[in-house]
């Protein structure tokens, strides 16, 4: 990775600002000023920017159309749930080892979100916008059925005679669910990721990575008419998109503490989305802000008892941008 | 130092290029010539693996170069600079440049390559900061043209490079092509414009629907009557 010239962006006041906020309200938590709800509610936000900023490698800065981030953050957050609760009940361990322990979990979920990313783009980064954006929901749907489907798994195992992993397998849950997920996500934990998210995303578009990226956006046949191995960069953009996915589906589940298949479906994908469309494409900025400020807006529903408009809303929301201001609330960085 | 043996060209059922042989040897300029939809552009999206000939070899330094994928063709040296130019809109004029250089090994010479670039198209560094899609048609050319010395074309094939551009302007890429040319680089130039062409030309074909009907010295070419009457619209 080379430095490129060019503009630089520098999110240093974001970094400053969440650490301030998330030191406020931890201190008002412990002073119970603020409830657990509230606590969460920022951590939602946290993780929301983490997905959104994530989205904008893919469908902004590279110029792709993905609505499968759901599907990455159901595999980090099952991959890092199999760890801390099936494979290791960590909630028993004291609690010097169960925080490195967690960092390593989402960790794994992140690569393993990673690894499909260049797996699955393998194929299907071949194709291009409708038909990229219809197969990319089509996995957010094979992954929540398959994840349902796990106690089919866990009898072909038993019949195999592979009990142990069959057992292990079970816990998954399939349509029950996988609960007593240890709440090991905290107000420091969301704040450190994002932070990373930002920062490391950041970093990568002012590299030579990056400028392959945007050149990706602007015209992939010239690109390759240039040297660029685009399926390569293509993979590369899907998988560490999927990576920060990952880690934004693990800590969701240490948060809830019970996931569901139906926790990711494609609704959850059409969210990002629209937080991604409303900050901006392209705007590191955009998506901050939009995912932070909707994500508060929308809890707020769930306050009033409104929760099922929250599918009127994203829609009127998506409309309203597309007929006001079809770049977005922001500028684009690049 | 370029050889195109045989080489047939299909979109589904439709016969693009139909058994083409020509060559383009070391330091010099081969123009292919030929009206709208014989073949021209479909020649050079062939040679750059952009897409795969029906039949035919292309060997470039005695390799054959057929099957491989596109970035793999560049890294050879062999730089397709496209009709309607592929530029970057977005990335700044220098960036546009960088990326030529980021794909090659050795990045150390990125510099040099640079400043050459810039003491060929000085426009190009009075715009370096400037988006690419603010370009005019003539700086946006160059702008293509400097990005295949970026990446160090040993061979750059030239789609239509005068397409759309004031005559005046034309007649400054035709005068570059030419200087860098000079310096030892090989160019397979496509062109509507056969006057032009053939003027800084080595070498001529002339494509029709898809067939080559003269093959010629470019000054021998530009001499003949039956030419000048069919292609230079005399
Ligand atoms: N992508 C394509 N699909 C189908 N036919 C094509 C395609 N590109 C070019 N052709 C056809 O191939 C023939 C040669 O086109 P082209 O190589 O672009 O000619 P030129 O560059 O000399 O104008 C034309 O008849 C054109 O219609
Ligand atoms: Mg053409």
């Amino acid at each position: 990775m080379k430095e490129v010239s060019g503009k630089k962006v520098s999110y240093v006041y974001f970094y400053i600002g969440l650490i301030i906020t998330g030191l406020v309200i931890s201190f008002l938590g412990r002073f119970q000023i603020l409830s657990r709800y509230y606590l969460q509610i920022f951590m939602f936000m946290c993780i929301n920017i983490i997905m959104t900023v994530s989205l904008n490698l893919i469908n902004g800065f590279t110029g792709e159309f993905s609505i499968g981030h759901a599907a990455f953050m159901a595999i980090g957050a099952y991959t890092s749930c199999i760890f801390t609760t099936i494979l290791f009940s960590s909630s028993k361990w004291p609690p010097y080892y169960q925080i490195p322990f967690f960092l390593i979990s989402i960790l794994i979920g992140g690569f393993a979100s990673f690894a499909l990313g260049y797996i699955i783009g393998l194929p299907i980064l071949r194709l291009k916008g409708d038909y990229l954006a219809i197969v990319t929901l089509a996995l957010v749907e094979v992954m929540r059925s398959a994840i349902k489907l796990s106690d089919e798994l866990a009898g072909l195992f038993q019949r195999m005679h592979l009990t142990r992993l069959s057992q292990i397998i079970q816990q998954i849950g399939g349509p029950r669910g996988l609960s007593s997920v240890p709440g090991f996500t905290n107000i420091f934990w969301t704040v450190f990721f994002t932070i990373l998210t930002v920062f490391i995303i950041n970093r990568l578009l002012n590299s030579s990575y990056g400028r392959v990226w945007l050149a990706l956006r602007d015209d992939d046949i010239a690109a390759e008419m240039m040297g660029v191995n685009i399926s390569f960069y293509k993979n590369l953009s899907f998988a560490i998109a999927g990576f920060w996915a990952g880690v934004g589906g693990g800590l969701y589940a240490h948060i809830l503490r019970y996931i569901h298949a139906d926790n990711f479906n494609f609704i959850k994908s059409i969210e990002y989305l629209v937080y991604l469309y409303l900050g901006g494409m392209s705007s590191i900025w955009g998506s901050i802000i939009a995912a932070g400020s909707l994500t508060f807006l929308l809890e707020l529903l769930r306050i009033v008892n409104m929760q099922q408009w929250r599918l009127v809303i994203y829609p009127l929301i998506l409309i309203i941008i597309m007929i006001k201001k079809p770049e977005g609330l922001f500028k684009r960085d690049f | 130092m370029l050889k195109v043996e045989n080489l047939t060209i299909k979109y589904n059922h439709i016969q693009a290029v139909k058994n083409i042989s020509f060559e383009v040897s070391q330091a010099k300029i081969v123009a292919l010539l030929g009206a709208n939809g014989s073949g021209k552009s479909s020649t050079l999206r062939a040679i750059s693996g952009l897409i795969r000939p029906s039949g035919g070899k292309i060997i470039f330094n005695g390799k054959e170069i057929n099957e491989l994928p596109p970035h793999e063709i560049v890294r050879l040296g062999i730089i397709h600079v496209p009709e309607g130019r592929g530029i970057f809109a977005n990335l700044k004029v220098i960036e546009n440049l960088e990326i030529a250089g980021y794909l090659r090994k050795d990045r150390k010479k990125m510099k040099k390559d640079l400043e050459h670039v810039f003491d060929i198209f000085p426009i190009l560094k009075q715009r370096q900061k400037q988006y690419g899609g603010t370009l005019s048609g003539g700086e946006q050319q160059m702008l293509a043209i400097g990005r295949a010395l970026m990446a160090r074309g040993k061979l750059i094939l030239l789609d239509e490079p005068s397409l759309g551009l004031a005559p005046k302007i034309a007649e400054s890429i035709f005068q570059i092509i030419s200087e860098i040319n000079n310096e030892g680089i090989s160019t397979l130039l496509v062109e509507q414009n056969a006057q032009k062409a053939l003027e800084i030309a080595d070498h001529g074909y002339i494509l029709e629907t898809g067939r080559i009907v003269f093959n010629d010295s470019a000054k021998e070419l530009a001499g003949n009557q039956k030419i000048r009457k069919a292609y230079l619209g005399e």
